[in-house]
């Protein structure tokens, strides 16, 4: 099959929290882009990018939902949890205040998700590493005793944000595999295409039958 | 409604006049209860057999009906006399017979129509044979409740009568008079259907949207309709806020939603915990003269479908708190601006807009997660406002017929062309583009990459 940008046969919907400020936009722009975002403005809302990446020989393509981190959107911002197979929780390293928030943060995640939700903690800014204010070792103690998968990251230097998002789609797909996460429920956050859609879909559809059968 | 356990004795029965449908001399039988009154047409013949019945069963004297007449019985002189000895029967054995008031008695009166305690009566005894059948029925076929029970407004207002005041029962052994089937039905209840009525109900001067009810008698209510009734004659609600997963409300008149989901509270715009409506999921408020939606539709916090269609609303507003809203249709309404809908409305699937005066397209820019789109018949006349809902990543249907856009030259295939990669997931108006349309939407996207001086990347998504 051409690699045409609509090859892919899941999608995984993500959300990106956080306090305001701590680099959920910069963070989206650097996996998306590959480019650091300068002066990056307020979001307004909600944001929204997408990329495809690979995990184990599949196609994935991520719809990822980039929230305003202010107050006043919190009522709008609330929908986007619904249907999200993948929470990223972001805080700012250089700020106390944005870690000491992870926990409503955090509740809100647990309250508004389906339980197959992998929510992974982003330590963001870390090329800052002189104006830390959070240790790793206790933001990685936090991430452990909430099972959370944790990594700190740099939009700026575009360090372990692909992993970030990698490792997230990566636990996602284990959880598909697993048979832990039902595809076909209306909340997942994951769809399948069997087939790419359009011209040739009689002829994929009917190898995607062969390769049922051969199982 | 009539009462007539309160009013026993000033119940007054008068025949003032007959009348003549096809070639039967019909008498006019009219109850006066208390304020209320309704009209029975019988003729004679009908009198006979109350008489036959009544004499064979409840003691009546056997000679107090006029008597019969064969020939030259239609003489007016005659059914006046016949009118007036009728009239003075029909009295005679209502005071004879009002104590016990045999059923043959009530339905020659109508009691059983147009009076709370009777209606009850036949109520409970047909819920009796019928209330197994209806709740058996239901667990399997859930839509047959709807046709078997089809309660109306002033069934509702017997029962909630009943339940105010404990009516005195009657010990006669006929007419034994028991609720607890009723009660029973009603407690099980899964879909119930309220239909009320403006005029007045059927020969009689009572007006059912003056009859005022109450629904705590249903105890697990899952889907409620109720068309053309005033919902201040709604005086409680009992449990539904907490069992109620679909309401559907039309036909009332009603301009504020706080009208509906606060029926049974005083001080509207209050809003407190204990007015949620926690388990409802669907609300139909379509076919009313709503003209905004107020804050009290937070009230409604796990609402997924919100359809507002039909109404006269302006603005699309108090809905971002709504986190579970995923389908929001307002078809026909006076919709004129849609500004920044991404703060108004979350993580919203399918949205239509149908029928309204919408010009700009602007503000549905950033409503990433829409896949269903319906614009038709408005008024966006200019093919770049498409500009604004061609970067929707999710959107799959997309109805843009009925406004004056849809007519420029090659519509379709301007439209497509904002899509760009997209365009083949497009399907618009109802119809997947065609494979020349999409070949010349990837013409045009080369050309204007080439009029903007870059050299075009060669994507192979549509040849092959």
């Amino acid at each position: 099959m051409s690699a045409g940008p609509y090859n892919y046969s899941y999608i995984f919907k993500y959300i990106i929290i956080g306090d305001m400020g701590v680099g959920k936009s910069c963070l989206l722009h650097q996996f998306t882009e590959k480019k650091f975002m300068a002066d990056c403005p307020h979001t307004i809302g909600v944001e929204f990018g997408t990329r495809i990446i690979e995990v184990s020989g599949q196609k994935i393509k991520l719809q990822i939902w980039d929230t305003a981190g202010q107050e006043r959107f919190r009522a709008v911002t609330r929908s986007y949890y619904r249907g999200a197979a993948g929470a990223l929780m972001v805080y700012d390293i250089t700020r106390r205040s944005t870690y000491n928030h992870l926990s409503s943060w955090l509740t809100d995640t647990r309250n508004l998700t389906n339980p197959s939700t992998v929510i992974f903690l982003i330590g963001n800014k870390c090329d800052l590493d002189a104006q830390r204010d959070v240790t790793y070792e206790e933001a990685s103690k936090f991430a452990e005793e909430n099972g959370l998968m944790f990594v700190e990251a740099s939009a700026k230097t575009g360090d372990n944000v692909e992993e970030a998002f990698l490792e997230t789609a990566k636990k996602i797909y284990q959880s598909i595999q697993d048979g832990r996460l039902d595809l076909n429920a209306a909340e997942s956050g994951v769809q399948h295409k069997p087939s790419q859609p359009g011209r040739n879909n009689l002829s994929n559809d009917q190898q995607g039958n062969k390769d049922n059968c051969a199982c | 409604m009539a009462c007539f356990w309160f009013y026993q004795n000033e119940i007054k029965l008068e025949i003032p006049s007959s009348e003549d449908i096809g070639n039967v001399t019909f008498y006019k039988i009219q109850v006066h209860v208390s304020g209320i009154e309704w009209v029975v047409l019988h003729r004679y013949s009908e009198f006979y057999d109350l008489h036959y019945h009544l004499v064979l069963d409840h003691g009546v004297s056997k000679d107090i009906l006029p008597s019969k007449k064969v020939i030259r019985n239609k003489c007016p002189e005659f059914i006046e006399r016949r009118r007036k000895a009728l009239e003075e029967y029909i009295q005679k054995i209502f005071v004879f017979l009002k104590q016990t008031m045999p059923k043959i008695l009530v339905d020659f009166l109508c009691f059983n129509v147009y009076d709370s305690f009777f209606l009850l009566q036949d109520l409970s005894s047909r819920c009796f044979l019928e209330a197994d059948i209806v709740l058996s029925t239901n667990k399997s076929y859930y839509f047959s409740t709807l046709e078997v029970f089809n309660s109306k407004a002033f069934q509702l207002h017997a029962i909630s009568q009943f339940l105010k005041k404990t009516q005195p029962l009657l010990n006669n052994a006929e007419s034994r008079f028991d609720m607890s089937p009723v009660l029973d039905l009603c407690s099980q209840l899964n879909v119930l259907r309220v239909q009320g009525s403006s005029g007045t109900y059927l020969k009689s001067n009572i007006i059912l949207n003056k009859l005022s009810f109450e629904l705590s008698a249903f105890k697990n209510l899952n889907i409620l309709y109720i068309n053309n009734v005033l919902f201040d004659i709604i005086f409680s609600l009992g449990n539904i806020r907490d069992t109620l997963l679909e309401l559907h409300v039309a036909n009332t008149n009603t301009t504020k939603v706080c009208q509906i989901l606060q029926c049974d509270v005083i001080h509207k715009y209050n809003l407190e915990s204990s007015q949620k409506w926690t388990a409802l999921e669907v609300l139909d408020l379509s076919n009313n003269n709503l003209t905004e939606i107020d804050t009290t539709i937070t009230l409604v916090p796990n609402l997924k479908k919100l359809i507002l269609n039909d109404n006269k609303i302006s603005t699309i507003s108090n809905l971002s708190s709504l986190s579970n809203l995923s389908y929001l249709s307002l078809s026909n309404n006076l919709i004129t601006i849609c500004n920044d809908l991404h703060l108004k409305l979350g993580n919203i699937l399918t949205l239509n807009l149908s029928q309204n005066n919408i010009v700009t397209c602007k503000g549905f820019s950033k409503l990433y997660s829409l896949e269903n789109l319906d614009l038709s018949s408005n008024k966006i006349t200019e093919i770049d406002e498409i500009k604004h809902i061609g970067g929707l990543p999710c959107l799959e249907n997309f109805i843009l017929t009925g406004n004056s856009v849809a007519a420029t030259v090659d519509y379709r295939i301007k439209v497509l062309e904002f899509f760009k990669e997209r365009a083949k997931f497009i399907c618009l108006d109802n119809e997947k583009p065609s494979q020349a349309e999409l070949d010349k939407v990837s013409v045009l996207q080369a050309l204007s990459i080439i009029k903007e001086g870059k050299t075009p990347k060669l994507t192979v998504n549509t040849a092959n």
